[in-house]
Formats: C-alpha cells, sequence, structure tokens
C-alpha cells in the first residue's frame, strides 16, 4: 500500500515539473525592446557597437578645435567616401557612416553631397533638361551643384582570438577628415571596443 | 516528502521569471536654475555607485558635458548609461540620438562619461546609469 502511494506520488512529482517546465518553455512572447539598450546577444559586432563607434566619433569631431574654427562662420561640405572593413565579418559599413552623417547634419555645422545617388541625379536632371515633358523654364540647370570640400573616411579591423572556454575581439575604428583642396588631414580619432565571452561556470 | 513539491514548484518558477530589473541612478539638470539633482532609484545599485562631479563648459557653441561615476563596490560592475538631452524649454530634443553605452567599471574605480549636446538648442541633460541585465553576467556579479 505504502509502495503504490510512494510511487503514485513519484508519478505526481514528475508531471506537475513537467507542466510547470513545459509553461515556461513553451511561451512564445513577442515583446518590443529598445533599440538603443545595449545587446549582448553574442560576440559579433552589434548595434551597440554601431551605435557606440558613431556616437563617439561624431562627438570627437564635434568637439575638435580645428573644426570649431572650420565651423565658425560656414558649413563645411563633406562627402563620406567609405569605411573600409578589414574584419573578417560581414559588416555593413555604409550604416556606421549614415549614423555619422546623420548626427553630422543634426548638429548644423556640416552639409553633405551624397556620393551614393549621383547616377539616379543625373538621370533626373537629363530628364528635366532633355524631355519634352518637363516645362524648361522649371528644369534644374546642370553644373550648379557644389563641390566637396571635405573627405570623410576610415576604416574598421579586428583582432580575434579564441581558446577553449574564451573568446575575445578587439575592434579599432579609425576616422579622418581630409581637406580636399591640400590633402592635409583635417581631424581624425580612433575608438576601440574590447568585448569576451566566456563560459559560465553556472548556468541552466 | 510534503515539502518536496512545493519546493520544487518554487525554484522552477524563480528560475523562469527572470525578468532584469531595469532601474538605476541618475543625474538631471532642472530647467532654469541648472542645479544637478541626484535620483537613485535602485538602491542596490546607489549604495555600489556614486555620482561624485558634474562638469559642463561650451564646446564649439555646444553644451560639453562630464559626468565623475565611483565605485564603492570592490567587483566590477557592468553598466550602461545614456544621455538625454533637452533644449531650453525642457523639450527632449527631437531625434536625438543617444544610445545606452556599455561601461566596464572596475573595483573602487573612477571613471568620466563624457556626453556632448546633439545641437546648440540642446542646454540640459539627464545622465542615467543601470546594469548591463544579462543572464550571462549576472552571475559575475
Amino acid at each position: 500500500m505504502n509502495t503504490t502511494f510512494k510511487t503514485a506520488s513519484t508519478y505526481a512529482l514528475v508531471g506537475l515539473s513537467a507542466l510547470i517546465l513545459s509553461g515556461c518553455a513553451n511561451k512564445a512572447v513577442v515583446s518590443y525592446g529598445d533599440a538603443q539598450a545595449v545587446e549582448t546577444t553574442d560576440i559579433n559586432f552589434g548595434s551597440t557597437d554601431l551605435q557606440k563607434v558613431a556616437s563617439q566619433m561624431t562627438d570627437s569631431l564635434l568637439s575638435s578645435p580645428v573644426v570649431g574654427t572650420m565651423t565658425q562662420n560656414n558649413r563645411p561640405v563633406v562627402f563620406v567616401e567609405r569605411i573600409k572593413n578589414k574584419t573578417s565579418e560581414h559588416i555593413d559599413t555604409e550604416s556606421i557612416t549614415d549614423s555619422i552623417s546623420t548626427q553630422m547634419l543634426r548638429s548644423g555645422k556640416f552639409r553633405f553631397v551624397d556620393m551614393t545617388r549621383v547616377e539616379a541625379v543625373r538621370e533626373q536632371l537629363t530628364f528635366q533638361n532633355e524631355d519634352a515633358l518637363v516645362n524648361p523654364a522649371t528644369a534644374v540647370a546642370f553644373g550648379q551643384q557644389i563641390g566637396a570640400q571635405y573627405m570623410l573616411y576610415g576604416n574598421l579591423s579586428s583582432i580575434v582570438k579564441t581558446n577553449a572556454d574564451k573568446s575575445d575581439v578587439y575592434y579599432k575604428f579609425t576616422m579622418r577628415l581630409m581637406d580636399m583642396k591640400s590633402g592635409l588631414i583635417e581631424w581624425a580619432d580612433e575608438t576601440e571596443i574590447r568585448k569576451t565571452k566566456e563560459k559560465s561556470t553556472f548556468g541552466w | 516528502m510534503k515539502y518536496i513539491v512545493p519546493m520544487c514548484a518554487v525554484l522552477l518558477l524563480s528560475a523562469c521569471a527572470t525578468q532584469p530589473d531595469t532601474s538605476g541612478i541618475a543625474v538631471e539638470q532642472n530647467k532654469g536654475n541648472f542645479n544637478d539633482q541626484l535620483r537613485v532609484d535602485n538602491p542596490d545599485l546607489g549604495e555600489k555607485l556614486a555620482i561624485t562631479d558634474v562638469k559642463t563648459r561650451q564646446t564649439n557653441q555646444l553644451t560639453d558635458v562630464v559626468v565623475t561615476l565611483s565605485s564603492q563596490y570592490k567587483k566590477s560592475q557592468y553598466l550602461q548609461y545614456q544621455f538625454k538631452w533637452f533644449d531650453k524649454d525642457g523639450f527632449l530634443i527631437k531625434g536625438n540620438h543617444s544610445p545606452w553605452q556599455p561601461l566596464t567599471l572596475f573595483g573602487f574605480a573612477n571613471t568620466q562619461l563624457p556626453g556632448l549636446a546633439p545641437s546648440s538648442d540642446a542646454v540640459t541633460f539627464s545622465l542615467a546609469v543601470r546594469k548591463v541585465s544579462t543572464e550571462s553576467q549576472e552571475f559575475k556579479d
């Protein structure tokens, strides 16, 4: 009688545990997260790294004394060349330069020309000037655009090291602003990121 | 025997319910009188961290801020911080892109958190500091 009771209790316990566990594990919850919160899903280049790099570079550029002199009485015209991705990962570096140029524009101190849309602009201007559909009085004439005075470019490189228990990645992001006329580099800065992943001693 | 079932249930339930504590400590500048106001929403973190100094100046017509954060705790703390910027009327600067930034503060170390206003309209700020809550880092504390 006693043995039967014990067996029944064991089954009940196992059943209850399974019920509780399944209740926790199988609940799919969709929620909106904070796009600007620190994200530590894995060791690869992530949104936090992108935001950190963009924010630090913009702050450094805007607070530099040379840039202060440069932007005192006018808003220099800049074009973004590109950030060379020298890491082993696929990283959308255009996304980094987009963030940096947006923040620089928003500061009201710089103006930009967009080299990625030159073909689209040429196509539209050709249409306006050569197609009979457009009133010639309203067509935007060729040869009126402003040339960029400065070029913004940079490099992103990484060093990755891994052993059985630990992975370590180091990113270095360098950025430079070149005067197109003289070829001089007016501003440069770099920022570093280190990310480490260790196997957790405890854990479920 | 009769205690095992409730104990198991409590243990399993507590393991499942891991909602991270997202409160922290903050320093705010009041509109008008520019007094710094310290706010501690997380007493546990408030014991381990202190904001010891706030300095502001103008750099290239932009408000430049440095907040000194001191650790009152012997182990490393994995934190994140965010500056928010407000205009002269106390409105949050629109499209303000100041993300939470990761910060590792070593035992009893001091660090300066730099913040630069995104535009010349931004005159006052608030800084919030909280823990980075991930499962792997919870155990490092």
